[in-house]
């Protein structure tokens, strides 16, 4: 038996572990959904290729599937039984249970975002801005940093705050990889549950009250864009 | 510098945009590519440009003053675009659009900060859009933008310009001017120049060559004058200018369209019977109070006097409506007015029969 003060500054602990792995989930998954957005939306839009109605259906699975089910196909992809857990295994990679695994589902639940954004703004803007400098011989990369990038500056922040705050309160996938070890795989979501269920409704409401500040937050930062963004367009 | 074209074509799906075409545009001229929309005329100059790639053919070819630049990149090919509906970059002020050019250039070859800006002052004159180089292209009137999309393309010194549909997106007033304004221009700068438009007037007024170009083909090619008055085809007859069109028959010595009869002493023989076509141009036709021979009886339908000229709708004994455009000095001494009975004779004439011109 744990003396009280003990137990409590684990309760701290397990607390300021779980907020840890949010923020570093967060962190890793909205950067990358980013650069994966982009990349989408600018194939999409600036490109004609063969296959290209298959890859907007792709980016909207996330989206059309229950995220648990997102969650259930990461343990048949990587899990032990999985199709690449003996290979896994062997070359002692471990992806279900971990940190690792969070942060692919957690990817893969938000991917769509920020793509979604873009794709129809970048659409509506055309690609004679990109034909111009192309024209006044700029490479493919000025092209994108000076003259796409600034153009859909407001619509990714827009995307990327949506993102964030789903990739903070994801819990379906994330609660299915997690295996839920406390102090080590619980994110804030996943932690106010345990507590909840542990009839530890004081601390279950105090961590709640964190996450339901932070999207409060971003609810209000998204509003502020978005009348900037009207601003911009009219 | 000339530009030369070798046959290309272009097929997108099933759809043949360009069918073997082949051109030259002069060196210094400004040249007009003109047709109606679908005729292939802006993928024409998107090939030119390298932002299209023609079909494969090794007859193929275009060639800048000789050189081939089928393989160039459409960044390496030195040519500028402006483009039909501008494109300026949006968050970028008047001056940073048309230094764009400059600063984008690899750093060995690119001009000063102050170079730079004088080239953009230089530029901002000749479009005489002094002063607001700090402006976002949306505080812009639409001809104040296709200034500065003109001025974007000249700041590298492109060896060409094309242009795409120039004025298509301006109201009249201010096309007619920017329309003045680019041959003034032209004729300083004499840069070999290739603009698109659909509208026949445009290109007759502007251009020192006019090349018509019809479903991926070109009909005719030659000055504003020639296409005028020496339209080597029925598209070209119908496209240019407004036309009556009468419906008739090749006889011996003779084509006969209703009451209209027109000597034609050398029909081959095979020719004969053969539905023809008759073309006559509304400020070709005569209209007289007088029957003389060869004229035929029509009643005034319509009178529209607001213009240059005096347009009239004229309807003949057998029900064809035509019209007939006569000056407002012409129209005071026949004093018509509507139902009036008068003989119209035609001045100028011309009868197409499938590939045979009369």
């Amino acid at each position: 038996m744990q003396k009280p003060s003990e137990k409590a500054s684990t309760y701290t602990e397990n607390a300021f572990a779980a907020i840890k792995l949010t923020i570093i989930v967060t962190l890793v998954a909205t950067p990358l959904n980013m650069i994966f957005g982009i990349a989408a939306a600018w194939a999409v839009t600036k490109f004609e290729f063969p296959g290209k109605n298959l890859l907007i259906t792709l980016i909207d699975i996330p989206f059309a599937v229950s995220p648990v089910i997102s969650g259930l196909i990461f343990v048949l992809v990587f899990g032990l039984q999985g199709w690449f857990g003996e290979w896994l295994y062997a070359h002692n990679i471990k992806i279900i249970f971990t940190e690792y695994g969070i942060i692919l589902a957690t990817i893969f639940v938000t991917f769509p975002f920020i793509a979604r954004e873009l794709i129809p703004l970048m659409q509506e803007q055309g690609s004679e801005e990109e034909y111009a400098a192309l024209m006044l011989g700029a490479n493919i990369w000025q092209i994108f940093f000076k003259v796409t990038l600034p153009n859909i500056k407001w619509g990714l922040l827009y995307g990327l705050i949506l993102c964030n705050a789903r990739a903070m309160g994801e819990f379906g996938a994330v609660s299915v990889v997690s295996g839920h070890i406390r102090g080590e795989t619980n994110t804030v979501p996943l932690h106010v549950e345990i507590l909840y269920n542990e009839y530890n409704f004081a601390a279950a409401f105090a961590v709640a009250s964190i996450l339901a500040v932070l999207g409060i937050i971003t609810l209000i930062i998204k509003n502020l864009l978005e009348l900037k963004i009207r601003k911009q367009t009219h | 510098m000339a530009i030369e074209i070798e046959n290309i074509s272009k097929t997108f799906g099933s759809f043949k945009a360009l069918n073997n075409l082949s051109l030259i545009i002069p060196e210094g001229k400004l040249t007009a590519l003109l047709g109606p929309s679908g005729s292939g005329k802006t993928t024409l100059l998107r090939i030119i440009a390298g932002l299209e790639t023609p079909d494969n053919n090794p007859d193929s070819d275009i060639r800048f003053n000789g050189q081939s630049v089928a393989e160039r990149h459409a960044r390496e090919r030195g040519v500028g675009f402006v483009f039909q509906h501008y494109a300026l970059f949006r968050h970028m002020s008047v001056f940073d659009n048309i230094a764009f050019g400059l600063k984008v250039k690899p750093w060995r070859s690119r001009p000063s900060r102050s170079e730079i800006k004088d080239k953009v002052s230089e530029l901002l004159k000749l479009i005489q859009l002094e002063g607001i180089g700090n402006r976002m292209p949306s505080q812009l009137s639409g001809g104040q933008r296709q200034r500065v999309a003109l001025a974007r393309a000249l700041a590298v010194e492109p060896k060409f310009l094309l242009l795409d549909e120039p004025f298509g997106a301006l109201d009249t007033k201010v096309r007619q001017d920017l329309r003045n304004w680019l041959r003034k221009l032209h004729d300083e700068l004499h840069i070999t120049s290739l603009f698109v438009t659909h509208d026949q007037e445009e290109a007759l007024e502007v251009s020192d060559k006019v090349v018509i170009m019809n479903k991926g083909r070109i009909e005719q090619e030659g000055s504003p004058e020639e296409v005028f008055h020496n339209p080597a085809t029925e598209f070209v007859m119908n496209f240019i200018g407004h036309v009556n069109l009468f419906h008739g028959r090749l006889e011996k010595g003779k084509a006969v369209f209703g009451k209209i009869v027109i000597d034609a002493a050398d029909v081959p023989a095979d020719k004969l019977g053969k539905d023809a076509r008759l073309f006559i141009r509304p400020f070709e036709m005569e209209i007289s109070s007088l029957n003389a021979e060869g004229s035929i009886k029509a009643k005034v339908e319509r009178i529209q006097a607001a213009g240059v000229s005096v347009k009239v709708e004229l309807k003949s004994e057998d029900g064809k409506v035509f019209t007939a455009e006569l000056t407002h000095e012409r129209f005071r001494e026949l004093q018509l007015v509507k139902d009036m009975e008068v003989f119209v004779s035609p001045r100028n004439t011309r009868i197409f029969v499938e590939d045979y011109q009369v």
